[in-house]
């Protein structure tokens, strides 16, 4: 979906629009951080224009605003319950990025920003960061009792403990690669395929546009499917860390 | 894969940063406070309206069941008045009656009484007759007068066969 | 006289019960919709799509090996035990995202620990959600 190439992995190049040095690390401000912004901008459009006239019976706009935010809160509060609230705001943020940010990757000639793994690990090691710093400050170094397993004998702890321990290390892992691998994927089938379209001619292309069209629609919905469960693994972790089980 | 240049990661990373901030704060500050406050307003309009019904049916109840109630208590005072007045008049009437045959009873009684002194006056009328004429056909026939007691005995024996 | 006026007064009443029992079952439908409202779980059924459940029990057990291998080789690095806690740690590893992917097939989440949970607000842990 990049301009030109042949190269299906040409669309996820970083290109450096504005140069910008700080000591020795390079912060250049590249198409990946104006597509950042413009997600940014777009989610507060939407937003803020929607609920602009609020009234108490929702426009189209605003039912869609409405119906966002009550998606996120109602996931919030179905697996955290209402000691969540208060980390709403920042999960209703992650979602409307992701979200715009898959959505926006589905335009021709636009840049995903979400199919880059410094961004997802990045997103998903906060969230971890988080969550762990939530548990410690809740529970204290109660909250290592989490990593032995109940109902295993003692004998047996060397073994699972390192083995719990991996597996919530594992954790920030899968969640920063699922949305990088599921997004770099999709993008990829969807430009080779539109590779053969272009190189096979309106004639011999017409079984690989319908499947391009096919494999887009799919990818919609990956786009919305991804984001949802960042979300919502996140609000489990947030869940595991609040009440420990 | 570009993803895995590693040059561009502090860029990446740094306008992440940057961008999320700004989104977090426009939705933390400006759009949560807004959407729940539209939600609740409609929330709360919505119960109220929901319990606006819900008094206005328990009323409506409460109007229809005193309705029902009077209409009963209507039906059932209109039934008493019914029957009440039904056994008045049937008191009435028979009174009207006794009182009627009672009337009758002791008129016919009088009538009986007056038939029964008439009858006896002229009974007495016809034995005065008869004994006035027994006595002047005896005189003509035998020309001798019986005697007023002789007579009257004779004519009180043939009344009695004859009557 | 009465029997006509009665015959009206009923037919009235009638129109006003039916009346009111409609008013009555419109307010029960909408009360019930709401309660259902805030029970009903916001997941939609239709968006697990195999694919998506797949995709995520491979990424669960590639992370937890990579994470597993990745200690093995800096405990390596730390104690100069070259092969063995990196051997050690991949089996760990592989264990843990076997693991893994047993608890998100049997809808116990993403979470350490292998029991169920039966708080009844932590329904969001037993429907297998990717």
């Amino acid at each position: 979906m990049a301009k030109g190439g042949n190269n299906p992995l040409a669309q996820f190049e970083i290109k450096e629009l504005v140069p910008i040095q700080i000591g020795d690390i390079n912060i250049a401000f590249t198409n990946s951080a104006a597509f950042m912004l413009f997600a940014v901008f777009s989610i507060s459009a939407f937003l803020i224009f929607s609920m602009r006239r609020s009234t108490l019976v929702p426009g189209r706009w605003q039912s869609m605003a409405e119906l966002s935010y009550e998606f996120v809160a109602n996931l919030l509060r179905e697996t955290v319950g209402n000691e969540g609230r208060k980390y709403f705001p920042f999960v209703f943020s992650l979602f409307m990025f992701i979200l715009f940010g898959n959505m926006i990757g589905m335009i021709p000639y636009s840049f995903t920003f979400t199919s880059h793994i410094a961004v997802t690990f990045a997103m998903a090691v906060a969230v971890f960061l988080g969550v762990t710093f939530i548990g410690l400050a809740k529970h204290g170094l109660h909250f290592f009792s989490f990593f032995v397993p109940p109902g295993v004998s003692v004998v047996l702890w060397p073994l699972m403990i390192p083995i719990e321990i991996i597996s919530y290390l594992s954790r920030p892992v899968s969640l920063g690669v699922r949305l990088f691998a599921n997004l770099t994927a999709g993008h990829t089938m969807l430009k080779v395929f539109a590779g053969f379209v272009v190189s096979l001619g309106v004639l011999g292309g017409i079984l690989p546009l319908a499947f391009v069209v096919a494999l887009t629609g799919l990818e919609v919905l990956i786009a919305f499917l991804q984001a949802y469960v960042f979300t919502i693994l996140t609000c489990f972790y947030i869940n595991d860390a609040i009440h420990l089980h | 894969m570009p993803q895995l240049d590693f040059a561009t990661f502090p860029t990446q990373l740094f306008w992440l940063l940057i961008s999320f901030s700004i989104l977090y704060c426009i939705i933390w500050r400006t759009v949560i406070p807004r959407i729940s406050n539209v939600m609740e307003e409609r929330q709360s309009r919505v119960n109220g309206d929901l319990e606006r019904a819900n008094n206005l049916q328990a009323e409506a109840k409460m109007v229809l069941n005193s309705y029902e109630k009077a209409l009963t208590d209507g039906r059932s005072e209109a039934q008493n008045l019914l029957k009440e007045t039904a056994l008045k008049i049937a008191k009435r009437q028979i009174d009207q009656e006794t009182a009627l045959s009672e009337r009758i009873k002791q008129m016919s009684k009088d009538a009986e009484a007056r038939i029964k002194g008439v009858r006896e006056k002229a009974m007495a009328d016809v034995k005065v007759i008869a004994v006035e004429l027994a006595q002047a056909t005896t005189a003509k026939l035998f020309e001798e007068v019986s005697s007023e007691e002789e007579v009257l005995n004779v004519v009180e024996e043939v009344m009695e066969e004859k009557v | 006289m009465t029997l006509t006026s009665n015959g009206l007064i009923v037919v009235h009443e009638n129109k006003n019960l039916d009346q009111l029992g409609l008013l009555g079952d419109k307010l029960n439908k909408v009360q019930e919709e709401a309660e259902r409202k805030l029970e009903k779980a916001a997941p939609e059924q239709s968006i697990r799509s195999g694919l998506g459940f797949a995709m995520k029990i491979g990424v669960e057990l590639i992370s937890a090996l990579i994470v597993g291998t990745g200690i093995g080789l800096l405990l390596d690095h730390w104690l100069g035990t070259t092969p063995w806690f990196m051997l050690l740690f991949f089996v760990l590893g592989s264990v843990a995202g076997i693991m893994n992917v047993y608890r998100s097939v049997n809808g116990f989440g993403n979470t350490i620990g292998f029991h169920p949970i039966t708080d009844s607000k932590d329904n969001g842990y037993k429907k297998p959600l990717k």
